[in-house]
């Protein structure tokens, strides 16, 4: 255990950059995927049960294509899907190793939910050939795969908005950090509209602007589904702001700053744009723009998702700073310990030390902080074990002064400075 | 036609919350956001390198109620002689020649009908950290904590203190 605790306090400001960079690119190839995935086999579900009840055969094709859609590409659910999440997984207790936030446990719940979600999903694909037989089995496969999904990202969205409140992390004891504090609730809000959003926007583009598209739409069912998808991502693009605000409203002022309320706003810029595209695909024939809205949404998600960052950095700055202070002195100490492994402690420069160290405190004739070296010195004379033994392990000693703090000198420098500062005392005396 | 009247609303739709949220940042930048003190004084330097103790300057945190902001005095014990060249230590001078106390503007406060002591807390073991975040990190004091109830019912019934609504009200 003591190896892996010096591996958790030995992560230096580049690591620290690096791990930041991994888990903003793991969340922009992993939440829009998943999102759609989700979407997807949401409504998919509710069209297959609304032509149940009454029988559509525009709803049974929208419900069968779009699981189609979000399964169309085989290596998706590993590479988009569960590879990203378990780098995450790795990143995030990285980054938050020693904190006491236990992130990485949640996430493991959030992934083997994902994992019970993709499975389901596909079962539920194989399950439309038995759709008229076993409908019960079909729909029930289709709502498994919506709860496992909703269930695994509501957790990663609460989990998500925790980090920028580290005062909470120590008094988490469920294994479902849920309804922990307020601004979960806009969270999920954000999250779910989002969601929606982005299905909604990607089924505009895969059924009217992706290269591969089916071409042979007929007329009823095109207008169908644009009108769908327009009026889907519209109403979550529309219902967003309400959340933001909500989030602001609720979000630690520690982790605030004025980076992220002016990002805020650009966001909100970008929905604005995005609304305005949507609405003239709704009322047009051509759909020149779904490409354009897709690559905006995926935008607007990047923004967010940086966001989210700079107000986790915001939060946690003290803590990555001390933690990249201690990895810059073991650092230092490995490079100390190489080069001296031969040469002894004499080889340690008493003077630097003490031009390093000491002089903010003591001069020889003077007081400042502590006293001058005329005058506490000489009593160490013939006595430089004791000297030495102070200067590293300084105790309590005169009442006319505060008592010096330790400053932490290792051994070889303690003797080094020892060393200097006799030798100084004697061309003095 | 249409589109434009569609186009207004939504401006004006997403103007509102524009201005809301500009609303939320001034109010942030003007009341929670670390204040600037009169005298740049960091705990990074002073804690974080030269590892003063607290209690060198916050004298009272074991013993009473408030933990106490240092006197002048107590930082020219050190500053008649050190870093006088400083421009931020010729400002301290200043204060001191002017005999003016610093102005230090708080940071850190649990309203009017809240009881809070340090004493207890430090007593019980807990560590400055607690509920002020590393200083050894912070250039200028910011508030980390939120301090509302929430945070100190949250320690209390894990460390077993008293949640009585008297113990904190009084
Ligand atoms: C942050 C300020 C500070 C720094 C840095 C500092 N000292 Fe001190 N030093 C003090 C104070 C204050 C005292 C007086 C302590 C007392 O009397 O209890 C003191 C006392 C001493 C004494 C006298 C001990 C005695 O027996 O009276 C020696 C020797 C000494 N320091 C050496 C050093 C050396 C060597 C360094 C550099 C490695 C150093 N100090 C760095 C503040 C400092
Ligand atoms: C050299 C003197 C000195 C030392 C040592 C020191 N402080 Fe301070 N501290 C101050 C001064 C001066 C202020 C007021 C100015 C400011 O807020 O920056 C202050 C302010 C604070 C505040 C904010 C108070 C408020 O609400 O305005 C906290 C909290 C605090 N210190 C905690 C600590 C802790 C914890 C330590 C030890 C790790 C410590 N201080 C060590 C001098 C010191
Ligand atoms: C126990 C000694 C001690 C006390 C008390 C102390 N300081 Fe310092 N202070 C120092 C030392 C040592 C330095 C570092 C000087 C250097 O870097 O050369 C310093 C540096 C500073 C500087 C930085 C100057 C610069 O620009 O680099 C400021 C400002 C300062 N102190 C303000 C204060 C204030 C305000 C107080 C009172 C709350 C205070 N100090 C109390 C020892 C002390
Ligand atoms: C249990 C939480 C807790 C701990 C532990 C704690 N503080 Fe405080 N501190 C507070 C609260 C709450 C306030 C606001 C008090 C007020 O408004 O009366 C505060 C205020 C302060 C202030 C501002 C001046 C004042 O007293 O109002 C300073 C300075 C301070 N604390 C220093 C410290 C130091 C130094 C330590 C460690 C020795 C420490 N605190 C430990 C909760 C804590
Ligand atoms: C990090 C943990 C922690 C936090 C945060 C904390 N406390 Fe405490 N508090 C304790 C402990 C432990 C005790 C019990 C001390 C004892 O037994 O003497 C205590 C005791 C007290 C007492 C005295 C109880 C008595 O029996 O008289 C008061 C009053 C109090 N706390 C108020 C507060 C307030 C107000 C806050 C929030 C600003 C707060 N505490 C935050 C841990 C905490
Ligand atoms: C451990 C200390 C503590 C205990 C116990 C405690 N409170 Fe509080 N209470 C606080 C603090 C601190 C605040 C100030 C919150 C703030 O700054 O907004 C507060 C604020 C309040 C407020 C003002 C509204 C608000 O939330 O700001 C009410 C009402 C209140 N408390 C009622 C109660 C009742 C009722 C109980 C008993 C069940 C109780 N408190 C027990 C610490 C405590």
């Amino acid at each position: 255990m003591g190896f892996l605790e010096n591996v958790a306090l030995s992560i230096s400001a580049e690591h620290i950059t690096l791990l930041k960079a991994i888990i903003t690119l793991m969340l922009v190839i992993h939440i829009p995927y998943v999102s759609i995935v989700m979407g997807g086999v949401f409504f998919s579900s509710v069209f297959s049960a609304l032509d149940k009840r009454e029988s559509n055969p525009i709803h049974l094709r929208f419900s069968r294509e779009l699981i189609e859609l979000v399964t169309s590409k085989r290596s998706a659910p590993a590479l988009l899907g569960i590879l990203p999440l378990f780098t995450l997984i790795l990143a995030f207790s990285q980054l938050y190793q020693g904190s006491g936030f236990k992130i990485a446990n949640y996430l493991l719940i959030v992934a083997l939910l994902a994992v019970a979600g993709f499975v389901l999903l596909y079962f539920y694909k194989g399950s439309f050939s038995n759709r008229d037989r076993l409908f019960p089995l079909h729909i029930l496969l289709g709502l498994g795969a919506v709860l496992a999904f909703f269930g695994g990202y509501i957790i990663l969205a609460s989990t998500t908005s925790l980090i920028f409140f580290p005062e909470k992390w120590p008094f988490v004891n469920t294994p479902f950090p849920l309804f922990i504090y307020e601004n979960e609730i806009p969270r999920h809000g954000m999250f779910l509209f989002f969601t929606f959003a982005l299905t909604g926007a990607a089924i505009l583009y895969f059924y009217f602007s992706w290269p591969e598209r089916k071409k042979d739409l007929d007329p009823d069912y095109a207008n169908f589904v644009k009108k769908f998808a327009a009026i889907l991502a519209l109403v979550s693009v529309l219902l967003q702001p309400i959340f933001i605000c909500w989030n602001l409203l609720t979000f630690p002022d520690a982790a605030s700053s004025e980076t992220v309320f002016a990002v805020w706003g650009v966001t909100l810029f970008m929905l604005m744009i995005i609304s305005m595209f949507l609405y003239s695909s709704l009322n047009s024939a051509n759909q020149r723009f779904s490409g354009v809205v897709f690559i905006l949404f995926l935008a607007t998600f990047i923004v967010m998702t940086v966001n989210d960052q700079i107000a986790a950095g915001n939060a946690n700055f003290e803590r990555e700073k001390l933690l990249a202070k201690k990895a810059e002195e073991i650092h230092q100490q490995i490079l100390a310990a190489r080069e001296g492994r031969q040469e002894a402690a004499t080889q340690v420069d008493g003077t630097e030390v003490f031009n390093r160290i000491c002089v903010a405190c003591h001069t020889f004739d003077t007081r400042i902080v502590g006293p001058p070296y005329m005058s506490v010195l000489p009593k160490y004379v013939d006595n430089e074990d004791a000297l030495i033994e102070f200067i590293m392990n300084p105790a309590k000693i005169d009442p006319d002064y505060p008592p010096m703090p330790n400053q932490g000198v290792k051994k070889a420098e303690a003797t080094a400075v020892a060393e200097y500062l006799m030798e100084e005392l004697a061309k003095r005396q | 036609m249409k589109s434009r009247i569609f186009n207004g609303i939504v401006f004006l739709y997403f103007g509102f919350f524009a201005v809301i949220t500009l609303g939320f940042a001034v109010y942030w930048h003007d009341f929670k956001k670390a204040p600037e003190q009169p005298i740049d004084f960091s705990h990074e330097l002073h804690v974080g390198q030269l590892k003063f103790a607290c209690t060198l300057c916050h004298q009272t945190v074991e013993r009473a109620i408030s933990a106490s902001v240092p006197p002048l005095s107590k930082c020219m014990e050190c500053h008649k002689a050190v870093a006088t060249d400083k421009e931020e230590v010729k400002k301290l001078t200043q204060y001191w020649e002017n005999q003016e106390p610093i102005p230090w503007e708080k940071v850190y406060s649990v309203p009017e009908h809240v009881y809070f002591s340090h004493k207890r807390h430090i007593k019980a073991g807990l560590d400055c950290s607690n509920c002020h975040g590393e200083l050894a990190a912070q250039a200028r004091v910011r508030k980390v904590t939120t301090l509302k109830m929430g945070f100190c019912i949250d320690c209390h019934k894990a460390r077993d203190a008293s949640r009585d609504c008297y113990t904190c009200h009084k």
